[in-house]
């Protein structure tokens, strides 16, 4: 058989440049012909293919023969190749699970797309797309995050639109607390008036959502184009629905740092102390915790369960855990939903 | 389950007042619905106590180190 390989080999060495013109043509090599659906002893040419099409919609030139010489061909369609990227990169258009930041952070992970009304926007942390509480609406989101050489403006990819507020500890360990909106609200309120006055359609909208404990890190950005963005998640694919988590379910992630990794939900109904930077600790309350599947930078990650349903949002960890808000929280801090 | 989501409320304030306390959160002990209680470091464990159980639910000290954003 190894003699016939070698065979095949050199024959394919000359034939792939002339299967390689077919346009549906993604790749050649040696493998055993499949012939309904089973794979027989018989070692033939394959010729993978975007999508296997009859070959009455095939131009003349596209046709892969049936045999090359005494070589029998096979033609298998495997979708278009992409070279494996990683999550650190440019990507456009953007999957869920790659690098992404507002521009005066280091570098988060976009989470995934979500629907309110009838935009579509990424969602990740507040302390990856908002600054951890310090931006304001309309601020540039780039990707890849500035740590992994995103620019501004070069690299934006999307705005920052709503962000729910974290609520820092006073005191002690505490750092600063939430910067007054008020004033905010009361210039929204007032140009909103003024903008009905002169017939605008458009109004202000205050991006701050207030929680009274902190449940969620989270916040959504408009992309600047929705072509730029995906609805699949980097090396995990389509969501399929959201789902509650409970104890003892099997998860996953795929973030900016550690890519896809895998847990099981092991404390639900947490209450964590959280440190963001020296002196900063908020109190969270209803957190799901995992074991170690993330580090620095997977923040913002969407956590799903083995059969793709969308279960949290991660955000904090340490070395041996992994914690995370339930999705059904921030979905309805935010009011949005799955495109 | 519900009782150690009770005995979770009732106490959690207190414990995550205990310096070194990261977390407090339900979870399995030996099969039984119990509760977790994070702490930053081993050194936690011999200069504070945490009843093992209350009311029968089991409680569980582990280290975890300090959670932070990531």
């Amino acid at each position: 058989m190894n003699s016939r390989a070698d065979e095949i080999r050199t024959k394919l060495e000359t034939a792939k440049y002339e299967l390689l013109k077919s346009r549906n043509v993604v790749a050649t090599g040696i493998g055993y012909k499949t012939v309904a659906g089973k794979i027989t002893s018989e070692l033939s040419i394959v010729c993978s293919v975007d999508v296997k099409k009859p070959k009455n919609q095939l131009d003349s030139n596209d046709l892969i023969p049936a045999f090359i010489q005494d070589i029998p061909t096979d033609v298998n369609p495997v979708g278009v190749l992409r070279a494996f990227q990683s999550p650190t990169g440019r990507f456009r258009p953007a999957p869920g699970g790659v690098s992404i930041g507002h521009y005066l952070i280091t570098a988060g992970t976009l989470g995934c797309l979500v629907k309110k009304g009838n935009d579509i926007y990424i969602l990740s942390n507040n302390h990856v797309l908002a600054n951890s509480n310090t931006a304001s609406a309309g601020d540039s989101v780039i990707q890849p995050g500035a740590h992994d050489g995103g620019q501004n403006p070069a690299d934006k990819i999307a705005e920052l639109s709503e962000f729910v507020p974290i609520i820092f500890e006073e005191g002690g360990d505490g750092g600063p607390t939430l910067p007054p909106c008020e004033i905010g609200l009361k210039t929204a309120g007032f140009l909103n008036t003024l903008a009905s006055w002169i017939g605008s359609s458009t109004r202000l909208r205050t991006y701050r959502i207030q929680q009274t404990e902190n449940k969620v890190d989270c916040a959504i950005a408009k992309p600047v184009n929705p072509d730029d963005v995906l609805t699949e998640i980097h090396e995990i694919g389509q969501i399929s629905g959201i789902k509650e988590a409970e104890l003892g379910m099997q998860i996953k992630k795929s973030g900016r740092t550690t890519g896809l990794t895998h847990g099981t939900i092991q404390q639900t109904n947490v209450t964590a102390r959280v440190s963001y930077g020296v002196n900063k600790t908020a109190l969270f309350t209803d957190q799901l915790l995992a074991g170690a599947m993330s580090q620095g930078g997977d923040s913002g990650s969407a956590v799903l369960s083995e059969d793709n349903s969308l279960v949290g949002l991660l955000f904090a960890g340490s070395d041996t855990t992994t914690l995370m808000n339930r999705i059904g929280n921030v979905f309805s801090a935010l009011n949005v939903s799955l495109p | 389950m519900k009782i150690a989501l009770k005995v979770k409320r009732k106490n959690e304030k207190k414990w995550l007042r205990l310096k070194g306390v990261v977390a407090v959160g339900i979870g399995r002990i030996e099969d039984k619905p119990g509760i977790i209680v994070s702490v930053e470091n081993d050194a936690w464990l011999s200069q504070n106590k945490i009843p093992s159980i209350i009311d029968n639910v089991p409680i569980k000290v582990q280290t975890t180190g300090r959670i932070e954003a990531l």
